[in-house]
């Protein structure tokens, strides 16, 4: 029987810590932001959170930390626009969906987050844009139905233009940050090929 | 070492002279506000359930009471009212589409219909109270959680966690997190300002000026990316690592006489609406 040698099982170093505190913070203050655009610009569409573009690019380059920090910083984004957090726990699992459905097909399907052949545009744009839009919209707009923030006739609207929001900011944004920022990402200790490491 | 944390690190404070200020999550508190008596973790166990009470509650008369006695936490908390408008604009996007929502795809039934749409959703008498009830409830939750993070130092935070035995890295991670919000934040303005001495205008249309902002964001990124080294050989050099057991901490939770009468009346507060609620039929709508 082959038995792999400990010290060549990648670890969990401080890198990863310091990245996914660096990625929550980002998140989280892009999340607040949000609130206040929403209050500034009445006609916004829901889902248009600056956060939704670097979810993405986060969980590919640093894997389920990046995952996590989408999760973990949107809850804090939350509670700081006002969000009740009883309402905003439950709520921000929608972005797990978001950074976790592309970064299952990445890496089960082995393609490069530095968008570098017609493959890995393609997984992109199927479970980076399409598929972890559609799914993360319906669980943000079911869980606040069960809050009675909006009545369950007005779910296919608020769905619909969650969805082009997020289709938009995650089709035009996302890309431009993999394809900038992947060797950026690459240079630092915590990039991961694996789900933590 | 025993210190204080809730009212302050009162032997430290008193040897630098008369504080004036504090500096909680959101904004600068008198050290004064009675709440400052309370632990973080009495604040954290409000939150979760008065937050809980609120959504439990569907009775308008209930909720608005509630409402009220959240009011008045606020007012000892002294959040000024200028502070108090932000957040409110920050929620109202949220509040507003959700009184719409009611009002144009609800089907709450009344005795007065005052418009009937095509689609089949009407508005009552009763879609009014319903919308009422939804933003005293929601208020409520919110209101409360703004009173934690305005009398509560990310200190505090920490300190709760540790008390309730949460692992090290755990601790470290979110005090890192919390530390690096306003870092963050700070980055950005200094970013702000480096391209405003370079000639960049950020004056204009909402559009024009949102379009210059979001062209900073590639070096907010680039220099997360090179903070993240920093941080992390800092961290290295201090010898820090995931394995790192019993360590000592500077500060204390400590308990006065405040949190056990504040627990004791949520916790007999969240019991009594739960069982009204669930078992009797109270404060629910139908």
């Amino acid at each position: 029987m082959n038995i792999q040698n400990r010290d060549n099982i990648p670890k969990v170093k401080t890198t990863h810590i310091v990245t996914f505190a660096f990625c929550t913070a980002v998140m989280a203050i892009l999340c607040t932001a949000a609130g206040f655009l929403f209050a500034v610009i009445p006609g916004l569409p829901l889902g248009f959170c600056p956060a939704v573009p670097l979810m993405v690019p986060f969980a590919l380059w640093f894997g389920g930390w990046g995952v996590a920090a989408a999760y973990i910083g949107c809850a804090i984004g939350g509670i700081l626009k006002g969000t009740p957090v009883i309402v905003a726990l439950p709520w921000v699992i929608n972005d797990v969906f978001m950074a976790g459905i592309p970064l299952l097909a990445f890496r089960l399907l082995k393609a490069d987050p530095g968008l570098n052949t017609r493959r890995d545009w393609v997984i992109f744009i199927i479970f980076g844009v399409v598929i972890n839009t559609l799914i993360a919209c319906a669980w943000g707009t079911w869980i606040p139905v069960y809050f009675g923030i909006w009545p369950i006739g007005a779910v296919a609207v608020i769905w619909v233009q969650y969805v082009i929001a997020s289709l938009l900011l995650l089709g035009f944004i996302a890309p431009i940050i993999l394809k900038g920022f992947t060797g950026f990402a690459r240079r630092t200790g915590a990039y991961t090929e694996g789900f933590l490491t | 070492m025993t210190t204080c944390c809730a009212c302050g690190d009162k032997p430290g404070l008193a040897a630098l002279g008369k504080v004036t200020r504090i500096r909680s999550f959101l904004f600068y508190f008198s050290p004064d506000s009675p709440l400052q008596r309370i632990n973080s973790l009495t604040k954290l166990v409000m939150v979760v359930f008065l937050g809980t009470v609120a959504f439990m509650i569907e009775n308008i008369y209930a909720s608005l009471l509630l409402l009220s006695l959240v009011c008045g936490g606020l007012l000892l908390a002294r959040i000024p009212g200028v502070f108090l408008k932000k957040i409110v604009m920050a929620m109202s996007g949220l509040l507003l589409i959700a009184a719409l929502s009611h009002a144009f795809f609800s089907q709450v039934p009344g005795r007065i219909t005052l418009f009937t749409l095509p689609w089949g959703s009407y508005f009552t008498e009763r879609t009014f109270l319903f919308i009422l009830t939804f933003y005293s409830r929601f208020l409520t939750a919110s209101f409360i959680s703004l009173i934690f993070l305005c009398t509560t130092r990310e200190a505090d935070v920490i300190v709760a966690m540790r008390f309730l035995r949460l692992p090290y890295v755990v601790c470290f991670t979110s005090a890192l997190i919390l530390r690096l919000i306003s870092t963050l934040i700070d980055g950005w303005w200094v970013l702000v300002e480096a391209q405003r001495a370079r000639g960049m205008e950020f004056s204009g249309s909402l559009i024009e000026r949102m379009k210059r902002l979001s062209e900073l964001a590639s070096p907010l990124l680039a220099n997360m990316f090179i903070n993240i080294k920093k941080v992390d050989l800092a961290l290295q050099a201090r010898g820090f690592t995931l394995q790192t057991a019993h360590r000592t901490c500077f500060r204390h939770l400590k308990w006065t006489i405040y949190d056990y009468i504040l627990l004791a009346a949520i916790s007999a507060l969240f019991i009594l609406v739960a069982v009204d609620r669930y078992v009797y039929g109270y404060f629910s709508v139908s």
